[in-house]
């Protein structure tokens, strides 16, 4: 259907294409992912800015207290990675990889 | 009753006044060689006792002369008034002086031409080469005018003596000339410890005091064709007084020449060429150099050193890196007062240097004198410094060597340390943003716990489902 009119209005149609792929990327994040999944995504992704954060002010401004940057970067990047790796385990549709882990996480 | 005994007593404390010149002590052993008169230096002899010097005449063999007994030094200091020996009692043999020098005798040497082998061998030993006996210093140019060109006179004096602290006094520098006559020469090697006092003018130069007949002119002529001449001394390598510090601050001094302190040269008028009568400078020159053998100049001693960090007063075993450290010492200078005690005044130079040091110096810094300090007698030095980055055993190190002074050498020993666990700073206001983000990250994973618990329900279709399966 949008293959058809692609000369008469190239970037209006393919802003417009893009707009409405996006729509139902976020329309289908929205109905299909689990309330759990939303949880952990939204925490991924505070943690991810405040780590850029962090290293955006360590090679900016000051490292001094070293001990203080690796504390606050590395409490981060360790949590993102466990986090991402629960992800993995309660996204839906991987029960098949993980059946020796309990659903009693 | 009572006013004699008050006369007793002032009197005694009068003596005991007068007696205490030098800074070590006033036992003076002289060991006078029989060919040579005592009445012939009487002079010489009164000047120290007049300096409250008690004098002992011994002579060369003499077995009661004994330099030590039970272990302590019976004199503080000796003169030896012995070229000519040959032997020695085994009380004065030279291994036994070295060994009383190195308990703390001073030793003032009086040597002639007439200067022994057994002599010379000792006197190697302080890095000392002497001429051939039968030669003396001789300046055809500048003698008396009444005297042959052996007893050389040596002036001005302030161009012959080297700048050796407090050896020769500004006053004798400039007075009159130094008679020296039939005097030996001495070359000094390169022994660090000793140090140049007195040398002959470039028109002196060695060798023997005679008129060569017309035959012996021929001879000696032919000699010197076939190149046997030695090597000419003269001038400043010409070392007619020299001395001698140790390590202990002991001195040893060597005079030339015994003639020229005899007491026709003792604040004597000598004639010169150009008819002038002038006063020998000789009375003040061996009046210097023996105050300064026997410890009445140029002696200085450590009062005090201490160091402390900032805000206290009492030194630390161990210091924190970049503590703020101070260094204090206190150092005085021998004198004697008008009525003749010994007495200690400030000692002002500006050279000296402080070295923290472990193996190497890390800081090496100037000492300034601290004016505002209270010291009742001596000179208050001090430094101020940072202590260095770096752990370990440290020493300050406060060593100053100048010619015709005492060696002043201090060593204290303290360590330098990290900080504690506990002494480092916290809540550093650049490093809020860690925190912060440290503390966020706790608080979110609980807040996101309790929502996690909170939507477990969402769950329980997909369970549901799995069951139905």
């Amino acid at each position: 259907m949008s293959t058809k009119q692609p000369q008469t209005q190239p970037p209006a149609q393919s802003s417009a294409a893009l707009q409405s792929s996006f729509q139902t990327l976020l329309d289908n994040y929205q109905t299909t992912i689990p309330a759990r999944v939303k949880l952990i995504d939204t925490f991924l992704l505070f943690i991810f800015i405040s780590g850029v954060l962090q290293f955006a002010y360590r090679v900016l401004v000051t490292s001094y207290p070293f001990y203080a940057f690796a504390g606050g970067f590395g409490s981060t990047v360790g949590q993102f990675v466990l986090l991402a790796g629960l992800r993995a385990q309660v996204a839906p549709g991987r029960d098949g990889e993980f059946k020796e882990v309990s659903q009693e996480r | 009753m009572r006013p004699y005994s008050l006369l007793l007593a002032l009197i005694l404390s009068l003596v005991s006044l007068a007696a205490a010149r030098s800074a070590s002590g006033d036992k003076v052993l002289v060991v006078l060689e029989p060919s040579l008169k005592r009445d012939d230096y009487s002079k010489f002899w009164k000047s120290l006792q007049d300096r409250g010097f008690e004098l002992t005449f011994k002579e060369p063999k003499d077995r009661d002369a004994e330099l030590v007994k039970y272990g302590e030094l019976k004199y503080d200091h000796l003169v030896m008034f012995a070229p000519g020996a040959k032997t020695y009692s085994p009380t004065l043999s030279p291994k036994s002086i070295l060994h009383a020098q190195f308990a703390g005798l001073n030793t003032l040497y009086v040597l002639s031409p007439d200067l022994t082998e057994s002599n010379k061998e000792f006197l190697r030993e302080y890095d000392l080469e002497f001429i051939d006996s039968s030669q003396t210093l001789i300046d055809p140019f500048n003698h008396p005018v009444d005297s042959s060109s052996s007893t050389v006179s040596l002036s001005p004096t302030s161009s012959l003596v080297q700048d050796n602290g407090e050896v020769v006094s500004p006053s004798t520098l400039s007075g009159g000339p130094i008679i020296y006559p039939s005097g030996t020469v001495h070359t000094t090697g390169d022994n660090p410890y000793l140090i140049d006092v007195l040398h002959a003018s470039k028109y002196a130069y060695v060798g023997q005091d005679k008129l060569l007949s017309s035959d012996e002119a021929e001879v000696d002529k032919s000699l010197n064709a076939k190149g046997t001449k030695e090597p000419i001394l003269n001038g400043r390598k010409a070392t007619l007084v020299s001395a001698l510090q140790t390590r202990d601050n002991v001195r040893v001094g060597f005079v030339g020449s015994t003639e020229m302190i005899k007491d026709i040269w003792w604040d004597k008028e000598v004639k010169t060429k150009d008819g002038k009568s002038i006063k020998t400078g000789n009375a003040a020159f061996i009046s210097d150099f023996s105050k300064w053998i026997f410890q009445e100049t140029g002696v200085v001693k450590i009062v005090d050193s201490t160091h402390y960090r900032k805000g206290e007063t009492e030194p630390r075993e161990l210091y924190t890196k970049k503590d703020d450290i101070t260094y204090s010492l206190t150092l005085a200078k021998h004198y004697t007062t008008s009525n003749g005690t010994s007495a200690w005044e400030p000692f002002e130079v500006d050279d000296i240097q402080l070295e923290f040091t472990m193996l190497d110096p890390h800081i090496r810094t100037a000492l300034k004198q601290d004016k505002s300090a209270v010291v009742e007698q001596g000179t208050n030095f001090k430094a101020r410094f940072d202590a260095p980055d770096r752990h370990g055993v440290f020493k300050f190190v406060v060593e100053y060597w100048r010619p015709g002074w005492s060696y002043i050498r201090s060593s204290q020993t303290a360590s330098v340390v990290p900080l504690r666990h506990d002494e480092y700073p916290r809540f550093i206001v650049g490093a809020w943003p860690y925190y912060l983000a440290a503390c966020s990250t706790s608080l979110t994973f609980l807040a996101f716990c309790a929502l996690w618990v909170s939507l477990g329900e969402g769950d329980k279709d997909r369970k549901g489902k799995k069951k139905a399966e």
